[in-house]
């Protein structure tokens, strides 16, 4: 059996408030059961100063704020974008002289429009 | 009006034959036995419902359930789930039923969707029989129940999301 506790947030960030959670409650933190108001699934062992604790958390809880997979999932995004931003037009094979080097050129030039179709679902 | 059973009356030489016997142990029961027994539905209207938990939760306290008096516990007693889910998430996504409270499965439950994409897991159906023999002839609750082993599961629960707006039905249903 687990301890519920529901809590009414109008809006929530169920992988923020989890990560939140777990950090403060560890093992005795379940997880989240979140519809039209949020439970919070604790252990039979928690105390009651963590059930408070968790519960002040819950209140507290900013939906705008990030765990630390979604910070990284999104900085991970912005870089890639950063990153296809910055490369204009496609590769020009012509600028390799190099026999050896102008053909690996064709290869990635061919992977860099397979990989342009497949984001497109072509 | 619900047809109801009533255990058929062994009939003597000499009894009446009364308009009250003949209306509860023939038609009655007649009725009862033409719907196929007991059977309660329940289609959910609600709020979507998203579990972070690594321990088995109800997925729904109140929409979500279903309750059946059987009239034989040698009849079998079959519960259907049908509805998606959202798992997109690197990880496990374990369901069980509960009857009054107890968990029928084991371990990890009766079943288990498994995702190591975001793109193979935003809409997966769930349509399941679960058939159970030797219930007690009394009330018997049923609730769907699930757990993670990392992620987010998003049971869809008609409300409204886009490209998600299903409807899960969830039935007991007795058959003689």
């Amino acid at each position: 059996m687990a301890k519920e506790i529901d809590v009414n947030l109008s809006t929530v960030n169920i992988e923020g408030l989890d990560a939140e959670l777990r950090a403060a409650l560890g093992k005795n933190f379940s997880g989240l059961r979140c519809g039209k108001t949020c439970t919070l699934i604790l252990t039979d062992d928690v105390s009651a100063a963590e059930i408070n604790t968790a519960r002040g958390i819950a209140l507290a809880h900013d939906p705008t704020k990030l765990s630390p997979a979604q910070q990284a999932a999104q900085d991970q995004a912005a870089k890639l974008d950063a990153q296809r931003k910055a490369q204009k037009g496609d590769l020009d094979t012509s600028k390799f002289n190099d026999p050896l080097v102008g053909e690996l050129a064709q290869k990635i030039a061919w992977l860099e429009q397979e990989m342009i179709a497949l984001r497109a679902g072509r | 009006m619900t047809a109801v059973w009533t255990t058929p009356k062994t009939w003597n030489t000499g009894d009446p034959l009364t308009a009250s016997d003949m209306n509860t142990h023939i038609r009655d029961n007649m009725e009862f036995l033409l719907t196929g027994g007991t059977s309660v539905q329940n289609r959910v209207d609600a709020s979507d419902v998203s579990i972070t938990s690594t321990s088995f939760v109800d997925v729904d306290t109140t929409n979500f359930k279903v309750t059946i008096t059987p009239t034989s516990s040698t009849n079998l007693v079959v519960v259907f789930i049908t509805g998606a889910v959202s798992f997109p998430s690197t990880g496990y996504a374990f369901f069980d039923l509960t009857d009054n409270g107890a968990r029928l499965g084991q371990d990890d439950g009766l079943f288990v969707i498994g995702s190591t994409s975001t793109f193979l897991a935003n809409r997966i159906p769930i349509n399941i029989a679960i058939p159970l023999r030797n219930l007690s002839v009394a009330s018997h609750e049923f609730r769907l129940q699930a757990k993670v082993s990392a992620g987010t599961l998003t049971f869809l629960m008609g409300a409204g999301t886009a490209n998600g707006d299903i409807h899960p039905y969830m039935t007991a249903k007795e058959i003689n």
